[in-house]
């Protein structure tokens, strides 16, 4: 952890304009391309980083009288200001994409984006501080907490170790009072959170599978989809083809939420009720994808109970099945 | 300035009345405009403002609506749909800023083989003098 | 929608579930914050958390289109105006038969929006006297300061279809609804579109909120299939799509535009869509455009037959 005099987040994001990097901050709606340090903000965008590295829509093949390969994006961007919890996410999604089959549109992403993450304050929706911190550097190439007119700086990866090569005479080791002052800080913060979930909640839910509470809940549920759309780890997505003769096959971000999702060819659907596909979603994040990969696919970014437009609340769902 | 732009019309003619007009206009040997493109359907009414949106999608730059007169309908009814249609349609286009002049809607019967020709001719000048259409060009 | 007219509701449910109603569609309060969810209660001992309040913002009619066929006695809904215009279009479609609902309809003063509400971070909000009270603070807000916008164009506040009513009603609005717009040439007008659906994420939850949009297969959505096991692979195949998930502006104007198009003169003017929009896009507009069209060109305005089942009207020089 090293300290920088001053806001470190507007210095790092003029150097990269300057080289000629595009760079990105957080606006109302998405994070979206600034071309002054003035326009970094703190506000939490409804829309998540994943879009930087899973977009929601990509060309995968154009097709003619034969397969043409299309260039894969390795466009050299840079996303300043991202939250904890969707930097975090990234490590989630990296173990989706990159282990096991290595998807080369992601990867080629993966590597020109460079995620400069800082530290952040609760709203009244978050819950991050049920899996991490808001001061957790994870899925980040670089973390950076401003506090009282010092940045602490962190180079979490190799890529943020390469970036900070050129501000080696402004940063300096923290002094004890200092390093003193990022713990207080971050134990206040921890303290500001107004909601938490129980993360290992695997057991209850492998009991409560067949229970009733699925078809109440679901009853205000709208079936639209806007949770997964926004929801930093998602990750479903839908294969289409466009054109007859001569076209392009891309991939779009899909919901399985959808009442045709599951619809199999021979038109059998195995999700064809709504409560169905909600149980779906709690269980894949908290249970089915603990047992496969490990992890809880959810940071507690709080999106899925802000933009609701039913009210049904993640955090309501599971104190409900770990009763 | 677009002397060499050669407008694609799609026409979506009805079986009953204006595809047999056009028909008519063809075994007179009526000289019209060639870019006009007819697609038969079974009558106007059939004929669904996603259809249209999608010519204009697919690179169309103009898109004609020809049906039976009022009253005239094989299947008496359809083309009051068809007007009660178009006309909300130019009204939403025009209200987002698209160029309704771009949609018509044409009532020509199976007799009216000149008339057909003229209005195809006509249209097509429209066209030309508005220029391609790059707005809901995929 | 005072705590007088929440009593009196709640002592009618209770009532009415003893009688011959099987099962009632209300609202609630959510436990964890001051917001209002739709639910079906069966048992009159349930009918005490009943709530009904200017934070009642959702669309019973949709939740009762799901539920009316699962219960073989009567279904109960508490319907706003705005809810019951949803109903009676439904009913007049053939999708819910009268006999078998029985309505409570409410007078509605208009609902909050909730986006506006948060900015005063509440924890509880109470009601009295068209005026809400935001605790912790006790802070005094009038309703106009937090109503949603679409409120201020209803003209049916009060229930058009109904058993029993209850509840004052707002002002009716019945001046002109011309947008600034309609003033701007032409390319302006499809630069502020463009702008506009910039923004849309295609997450089709605006079809999924309203309540007039039942359709199992969409004519804007690819996937949307009517496949049985006898479909063949040709059929499949060739299976007609003017729309594909390529999220840029102009197909989700295409797509806005079909669906605002399929409620023509059938839109219960409810603003669900507006408000499950997450990127908060102002679909009002082009919907309330249309209606104002049906009701210049053709005079038609609420009947009890579709619109498009008219065939008198039809207008001339156009």
């Amino acid at each position: 952890m090293l300290v920088y005099e001053g806001d470190f987040l507007k210095t790092v994001a003029s150097k990269l304009m300057k080289e000629g990097c595009r760079v990105y901050a957080p606006s109302e709606i998405a994070y979206t391309e600034i071309n002054h340090d003035s326009q970094i903000s703190d506000v939490k965008p409804k829309k998540s980083v994943k879009e930087f590295l899973f977009p929601q829509n990509e060309v995968l093949i154009g097709y003619g009288d034969w397969i043409e390969k299309v260039p894969l994006n390795r466009e050299r961007r840079a996303v300043v200001g991202v939250k904890p919890c969707d930097a975090r996410a990234i490590k989630l999604l990296d173990r989706i994409f990159l282990e096991g089959f290595e998807d080369p549109y992601y990867r080629a992403r993966r590597e020109n984006t460079i995620i400069i993450s800082s530290s952040c304050e609760p709203d009244a929706y978050c819950f991050c501080e049920s899996f991490s911190s808001p001061f957790s550097e994870e899925g980040a190439d670089i973390f950076v907490s401003r506090i009282d007119g010092i940045s602490f700086v962190k180079a979490v990866s190799e890529k943020g170790k390469e970036v900070l090569k050129g501000f080696e005479s402004d940063l300096r080791n923290p002094t004890d009072q200092e390093i003193e002052k990022f713990r207080n800080e971050e134990e206040r913060v921890r303290g500001l959170f107004r909601r938490s979930v129980e993360a290992e909640i695997q057991e209850k839910m492998k009991e409560k599978f067949d229970s009733e509470i699925w078809k109440e809940i679901a009853i205000g549920c709208v079936g639209c989809g806007t949770c997964t759309f926004l929801c930093p780890t998602c990750f479903c997505f839908d294969m289409l083809d466009e054109g007859e003769k001569k076209g392009i096959r891309y991939r779009a971000w899909d919901s399985c939420q959808f009442p045709l999702y599951t619809l199999e060819s021979s038109s059998h659907n195995p999700r064809r009720e709504k409560w169905q596909r909600l149980r779906n979603r709690f269980y894949d994040k908290f249970l089915y994808m603990v047992e496969s990969k490990g992890n809880v696919f959810c940071v507690g970014c709080g999106r899925c109970i802000s933009e609701c437009p039913a009210g049904v609340d993640i955090v309501e769902v599971l104190q409900e099945v770990s009763r | 300035m677009m002397e060499d732009f050669e407008p694609k019309i799609l026409v979506f003619a009805c079986n009953w009345c204006s595809y047999a007009g056009a028909d008519l206009a063809g075994t007179s040997r009526l000289q019209y405009a060639p870019n006009v493109r007819i697609v038969r359907v079974m009558c106007s009414g059939m004929v669904n403002p996603a259809m249209i949106l999608y010519a204009f999608r697919k690179g169309f730059d103009g898109v004609v609506v020809a049906g039976c007169h009022p009253g005239d309908c094989h299947y008496n009814v359809g083309n009051y749909y068809a007007k009660k249609r178009i006309v909300l349609l130019k009204e939403m286009l025009d209200f987002i800023g698209f160029e309704s002049d771009r949609l018509k809607l044409l009532w020509a019967s199976a007799a009216e083989g000149k008339k057909f020709a003229e209005e195809m001719t006509n249209f097509t000048e429209r066209i030309r003098k508005l220029g391609p259409q790059t707005k809901f060009r995929g | 929608m005072d705590t007088e007219t929440e009593k009196i509701v709640r002592n009618r449910v209770a009532e009415l579930l003893n009688e011959d109603v099987e099962a009632f569609v209300v609202f609630v309060r959510k436990e964890t914050e001051p917001r209002e969810r739709i639910t079906v209660i069966k048992g009159p001992e349930e009918a005490e958390k009943v709530a009904l309040s200017p934070l009642s913002v959702n669309n019973t009619a949709r939740v009762l289109l799901e539920v009316v066929n699962n219960f073989d006695g009567k279904v109960g809904v508490v319907a706003k105006g705005c809810d019951s215009k949803a109903i009676k279009g439904l009913i007049s479609e053939g999708k819910i038969e009268r006999e078998k609902i029985h309505i409570i309809g409410i007078s509605c003063p208009g609902i909050v929006d909730y986006r506006k509400l948060i900015a005063f971070s509440p924890e509880d909000v109470i009601f009295e006297d068209g005026k809400l009270i935001i605790k912790p603070g006790d802070k005094e807000i009038p309703l106009e300061e937090v109503i949603h916008d679409n409120c201020r164009y209803c003209r049916s506040p009060s229930p058009v279809i109904y058993d029993e009513i209850y509840g004052k009603a707002r002002e009716p609005f019945d001046g002109t609804d011309d947008d600034e717009i309609e003033k701007l040439p032409a390319d302006e007008r499809w630069k502020y579109w463009i702008d506009v659906f910039e923004k849309c994420i295609r997450c089709y939850a605006c079809r999924s909120a309203c309540p007039m949009c039942y359709c199992t297969e969409c004519l804007v959505d690819p996937v949307n299939l009517a496949i049985s096991p006898m479909s063949t692979a040709e059929e499949k195949a060739a299976y007609p799509r003017f729309l594909g998930k390529t999220v840029t502006p102009a197909d989700n104007l295409f797509y806005h535009l079909i669906r605002v198009f399929h409620h023509a003169g059938r839109c219960a003017d409810c603003g669900e869509c507006e408000r499950a929009c997450p990127m908060d896009i102002p679909l009002r507009k082009l919907e309330r455009k249309l209606q104002k069209e049906i009701k210049e060109i053709f005079g038609y305005e609420d009947e009890d037959i579709p619109f498009l089942a008219k065939l008198d009207i039809i207008p001339e020089g156009r």
